[in-house]
């Protein structure tokens, strides 16, 4: 556990314990410091606790063992380790292109102002389907909106190799065709190879070297 | 010693959050969906609904007691 965890874990402790302290001595808040301490126990603190609580479970929502964790989407995790550096994901995920404990949230969040909120909004839906509705087989799940470049422009945009590639100066337009989204970086032919669970079975997988 | 209706409002919402912070603390322990959602579901309307309580309770007049009446009038 780390310490930030640690530290956390004791400060909603005790502020359970002042909770409770109040609650069983309401006769305390006869006074004017029992009242400012019912503030601080009841409302000050709690709001902290509760926040930091939220913060904490939103970082946890980002890792990737999260994500994995249902059962449809454990080949899109299996996808992320195809020794093929033509998969997207795959060399992004082994090359720590993105944060590997958090390669789905990288890639799949929404990079604008709101955009954790919804992909969080999104997890909730998912978790419908998942525990209340009928779970699609793997290779049948689909995005809701095509795939924006903005997502990818996030970390590319003003990259050298990123920026200097032929590849993406084929046309005089190319460029601000990209970073307008008018030309798909995954469905132009161009970077098509995402996870591929449907025939994930047909790929060699990469194998990391067990960390002592 | 009998309470008056703030404190017995103000107990009841020191439990409501102290409820909600253990069950905020029971599912920080998982990593797991569900664990998410039980925090949103529950924990936080518990916290929220304690809090609530006690901004309610901190308008309800000191002296009244339970039934409505003042704590003067209740202890004559």
């Amino acid at each position: 556990m780390s310490h930030v965890a640690l530290l956390s874990l004791v400060f909603v402790g005790a502020t359970i314990v002042l909770a409770l302290v109040v609650a069983l001595r309401a006769d305390l808040t006869r006074t004017t410091g029992g009242t400012i301490l019912a503030v601080v126990a009841l409302v000050l603190l709690p709001a902290l606790a509760a926040d930091q609580g939220f913060t904490q479970h939103m970082e946890q929502a980002k890792t990737t063992t999260f994500c994995l964790s249902c059962h449809v989407m454990e080949p899109y995790g299996r996808s992320l380790y195809i020794d093929d550096p033509s998969f997207v994901p795959a060399v992004h995920f082994q090359n720590h292109l993105v944060p590997a404990d958090q390669a789905c949230f990288t890639c799949h969040t929404t990079y604008t102002m709101f955009g954790d909120y919804q992909a969080k909004l999104r997890g909730l839906r998912h978790l419908y389907v998942q525990y209340l509705g009928t779970v699609p087989n793997a290779a049948d799940v689909r995005l809701y909106t095509p795939y924006n470049n903005r997502e990818c422009l996030h970390c590319h945009d003003g990259m050298r190799t990123f920026e200097e590639a032929k590849a993406h100066h084929r046309t005089p337009t190319m460029p601000a065709d990209i970073a307008s989204n008018r030309l798909s970086c995954t469905s132009s032919n161009c970077h098509e190879f995402i996870h591929d669970v449907a025939d994930l079975g047909d790929n060699t997988f990469w194998k990391p070297t067990p960390r002592p | 010693m009998s309470l008056t209706t703030r404190e017995r409002r103000l107990r009841w919402a020191g439990l409501l959050i102290a409820a909600g912070l253990l069950v905020q603390l029971a599912t920080l322990s998982r990593l797991h969906p569900l664990a998410f959602v039980a925090f949103i579901a529950i924990a936080c309307p518990l916290i929220g609904a304690g809090m609530v309580l006690v901004l309610v309770a901190l308008v309800t007049p000191p002296g009244e007691d339970a039934d409505g009446g003042s704590e003067k009038r209740a202890s004559s």
